[in-house]
């Protein structure tokens, strides 16, 4: 009944519209005018159909280049890329299908045994392990990530329902019944200006109609498969066991901390750095250069014996940096201890400096040590390891060793001085081809080149993989506590209950 | 008559095992000082042996041969007859070096043991180790530091002058900084080696004035400590390259004293009568390298036109040199002075003869038989048989 009246109502407002532009569409029609006002139509169309086809571009784009999260692995990449294959056979999909759950929950469940077989390669029944909470966290992520993005980016989504999303395939259909109704009409009154604009209506029109359409549907389909791949794959890595809520604390405290732009947010966790190299490379210098002022003991002799914690905090930064200095390695005096502990302090740290003299190619410690390390993470991929940035101190003593005359342009200039730098970056990349970075420097006090422009730069491009592995890494952490946390819980009520039961028996 | 180009050659390309045998023996009794060379990379181990030979460096770099798996030897001025030899151990500082390979090739090779240590670079562990090791295979061999590279204690400034570290490592008005760094490497190395010479070895480009800065020194100590037999072959090799500024010559002379030196050693050898069919092959040899140094092939005629006009001295000499073997106790000693007196006299007629082609004229026979004649006496100057 109210249908009706409602159906009535909207008529009753439309028909004198209607009634308007028929007249006035006879009457252009009777002056010959309808030449004319045709054109500003087909510009007004034209424009509504580059600006569809540049939201949908915009929305394809979106899924279509995701290049998975920062803190991710290998092996979650190689995951990620097995998701994108299905992102990418979408388009083909049957547009019928999309529109019932039904082909979103078999779709879920197909990528989830897709993925598990990298996880779980020997399992015969990879999906069966998983625990029944950890399953309601992929849920629960995907669902809300997706819930933000349909409110962001399709207008009218808040008064959306499913009905209304299986209308939309219908709803295009009967408006394409009606338009080629007003094409008949059109035709018996004026048959042969009605062929000329049907023609240029056909190529304006109906490819947008369609594309808008397809845009939304697949967009959707696509953020779908996306968001439950990538939280199939922290499922499956074992990172959702921390539950969905401190699963977004700590994603907000590290990954999503520097997000926002302007200096770092009060909650957002420091960036750990640690910088290492042989004795004598200039560490501390370098540290004391990014400080801008003198707190790390510096001298020609062995000095820096202890692992010490420095804290750059600047309005400029997006991160606050907790910058650690290290013990040199290749001393005699460095005992295998110290040594350990470097290596231990590397392992939690989020990046790394790797400093090295520029004018010895006696890199071989470094390596070493450096190989050591990847060595540690290749056994446990569950971490990633931390983005390795190769600063080469002491610039100023590269040939000629007489002249130093900063600024240097030394990936471009002709000056000896700087192609002799830019030999030694290169020499350096020969050693070193996993550095994130290579960064030319000179960290002696007072004759500081380069340390802001290019070594904190460098640092602060690394932001986010450095924040990508603080993320894995407390993810692993409070796994961990909670475990022990909970076993805890569980005895102490069992204790509890003993205890009930034992005093119950003991008043009888 | 004469043996033809390519015969000679043959000699030298190894086909007549017997020439070879005999040339391996006169390489045996030349006495060539062999150094071994030890440091991390680019501590400047080529500069020394640029500094002490002459040599290019590019030369250098490409003359080297690998010999171990971690080591690599440069035969100056050429491996047919080498003057002086450098092994350098480059896998010092790699992880899995161990020195027992290098110990069991040069162990008794090895005539003093030079080793270079920027003298700011503390992360010596792993040379300190295998030094030690192969310290104690021969703790009597000579063991030599090169505290290298020390303008780095005081950057972009010149090296104090006089050279202030001759008597002490620490004179006054030195850097602080350079101070302490060489009083550290002093007590690390303390044990190990028996000399510690500051120096900086600087190619032109760094833009230092003294780009040789200790040189002398190191010089002096080499010869302080190399053994008596086989100091000659640095002195005579100095002499000859410091006598002359000429830059083709400078380069020259090396080879003219490697080959001649070679001589000396197949004129050492007793037995009589082998080093006449040593001899032409050496000396051939070193006229067709000396045509490569002045970039002026020589036609085999050419060779033996100008041989044969120097000849028949030549001949009569070489001659009463086997006569001399035969004198018991003059024997092999003056025989070898003789064919290294006849070796440098023909290079060195030969180099005039070359620079006298490159300046567009050809001496004539009488010239080139003065010079000769000439050159032998001053041969004497520098050959002094080791003892
Ligand atoms: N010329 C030059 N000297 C430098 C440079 N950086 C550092 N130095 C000097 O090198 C020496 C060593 O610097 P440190 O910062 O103490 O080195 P480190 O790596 O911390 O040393 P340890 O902690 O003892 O292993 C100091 O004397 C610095 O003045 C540079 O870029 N150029
Ligand atoms: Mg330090």
């Amino acid at each position: 009944m109210t249908r009706l009246r409602l159906l009535a109502i909207i008529l009753l407002i439309i028909i004198p519209l209607l009634f308007y532009m028929g007249v006035g569409a006879y009457h252009l029609f009777e002056t010959g005018w309808t030449f004319y006002v045709w054109w500003p139509t087909a510009l007004c169309f034209g424009t509504a159909y580059f600006l569809g086809w540049q939201v949908a571009r915009r929305m394809k784009t979106k899924t279509d280049s995701h290049p998975g999260d920062p803190h991710w692995t290998d092996r979650d990449q190689f995951a990620w890329g097995m998701v994108q294959a299905r992102v990418e056979k979408s388009a083909d999909l049957d547009q019928e299908a999309l529109t019932q759950p039904k082909f979103y929950y078999d779709t879920a469940e197909a990528i989830a045994k897709e993925l598990s077989v990298v996880y779980q390669p020997g399992a015969s029944d990879p999906v069966g392990p998983v625990t029944i909470p950890e399953l309601l966290t992929v849920i629960e992520l995907a669902t809300r990530e997706l819930h933000d993005r349909v409110r962001k980016y399709v207008p009218g989504s808040h008064l959306m329902t499913i009905d209304h999303w299986r209308k939309t395939q219908k709803a295009i259909g009967w408006m394409k019944h009606a338009n080629n109704g007003y094409w008949v009409v059109s035709a018996v009154l004026n048959p042969v200006k009605t062929a000329a604009r049907y023609l240029a209506a056909k190529t304006t029109l109906t490819p947008l109609q369609d594309r808008l359409q397809r845009g939304v549907i697949n967009w959707f389909y696509a953020e779908f498969i996306s968001d439950v791949g990538r939280y199939l794959i922290e499922l499956y890595s074992g990172r959702l066991k921390v539950g969905a809520e401190k699963y977004r604390e700590l994603q907000e405290q590290t990954i999503r901390a520097d997000e926002g732009g302007g200096g770092a947010s009060p909650e957002a966790r420091p960036v750990t750095i640690t910088v290492i190299g042989q004795v004598k490379a200039g560490k501390s210098s370098l540290i004391n250069a990014l400080l801008g002022e003198r707190k790390a003991q510096t001298d020609v002799l062995p000095c820096t014996d202890t692992i010490t914690e420095y804290v750059l905090k600047s309005s400029g930064l997006p991160a606050t940096l907790h910058i650690m200095d290290s013990i040199g390695y290749s001393h005699e005096g460095a005992d295998a201890d110290q040594v350990d502990k470097t290596a231990e302090v590397v392992r939690q740290s989020d990046l790394v400096l790797l400093v090295g003299h520029a004018r010895n190619a006696a890199k071989q410690a470094d390596v070493n040590f450096v190989g050591a390390l990847q060595n540690w993470f290749r056994t446990r991929p569950q971490y990633k390891i931390p983005p390795i940035m190769a600063v080469l101190t002491h610039a100023d003593l590269l040939t000629p060793a007489m002249e130093w005359q900063p600024p240097y342009d030394w990936s471009a200039g002709i000056r000896p001085k700087e192609k002799s730098i830019r030999d030694a970056v290169g020499t350096a990349r020969e050693s070193f081809p996993d550095a994130a970075n290579i960064v030319p420097a000179c960290t002696a006090e007072n004759r500081q080149w380069n340390v802001t422009e290019g070594v904190l730069a460098g640092v602060v491009n690394l932001l986010g993989e450095a924040r990508g592995v603080a993320f894995l890494r407390c993810l692993d952490e409070s796994a961990n506590e909670d475990r022990v946390g909970k076993v805890f819980e569980q005895l102490w009520s069992l204790g509890k209950t003993a205890y009930t039961i034992f005093r119950e028996r003991a008043g009888k | 008559m004469y043996p033809s180009w390519a015969n000679l050659a043959n000699l030298f390309a190894g086909r007549d095992q017997k020439f070879q045998a005999g040339i391996a023996d006169a390489r045996h009794r030349a006495n060539m000082p062999v150094f071994w060379m030890l440091g991390r990379t680019q501590t400047g181990k080529t500069s020394v042996i640029h500094y002490l030979t002459g040599a290019p460096e590019a030369e250098i770099g490409n003359g080297f041969r690998p010999c171990t798996r971690y080591s690599r030897e440069y035969p100056f001025p050429n491996p047919e007859a080498p003057l002086l030899n450098f092994l350098d151990t480059r896998g010092i500082d790699e992880p899995g070096y161990d020195p027992a390979e290098d110990l069991a090739q040069f162990n008794d090779k090895a005539h003093v043991i030079v080793v270079t240590v920027k003298a700011l670079d503390h992360a010596q562990e792993n040379l300190v180790r295998n030094l030690d090791t192969i310290r104690r295979a021969k703790p009597g061999r000579p063991v030599l530091l090169l505290l290298t590279c020390l303008h780095e204690a005081y950057p972009q400034k010149q090296h104090p002058t006089p050279y202030p570290f001759g008597s002490s490592l620490y004179p006054p008005n030195i850097s602080v900084d350079l101070t302490r760094s060489i009083a550290l490497q002093q007590d690390r190395f303390k044990t190990l080696v028996d000399d510690i010479i500051p120096i900086d070895l600087t190619k032109p480009e760094e833009g230092f004035a003294e780009p040789n800065y200790g040189g002398d020194a190191l010089k002096q100590s080499i010869l302080d400590h190399l053994p008596k037999a086989i100091r000659q072959t640095m002195l005579t090799l100095d002499a000859v390259t410091s006598e002359f500024r000429d830059e083709s010559l400078r380069r020259a002379m090396p080879v003219i004293v490697s080959y001649s030196t070679l001589a000396a050693g197949a004129g050492a050898i007793p037995v009589p009568f082998i080093d006449m069919f040593l001899l032409p092959g050496i000396q051939a040899k070193m006229i067709a390298d000396l045509a490569t140094v002045y970039g002026q092939p020589l036609s085999a005629e050419r060779f033996w036109e100008i041989a044969s006009s120097l000849g028949a001295g030549v001949l009569a000499r070489q001659a009463a040199r086997e006569a001399i073997k035969i004198i018991p106790g003059v024997g092999s000693a003056a025989g070898a002075a003789l064919a290294f007196g006849m070796t440098f006299a023909l290079g060195r007629a030969f180099c005039i003869y070359y620079r006298a082609v490159c300046q567009g004229h050809v001496p004539d026979t009488g010239t080139l038989k003065r010079i000769f004649e000439e050159e032998l006496g001053k041969a004497s100057r520098f050959w002094k048989p080791g003892g």
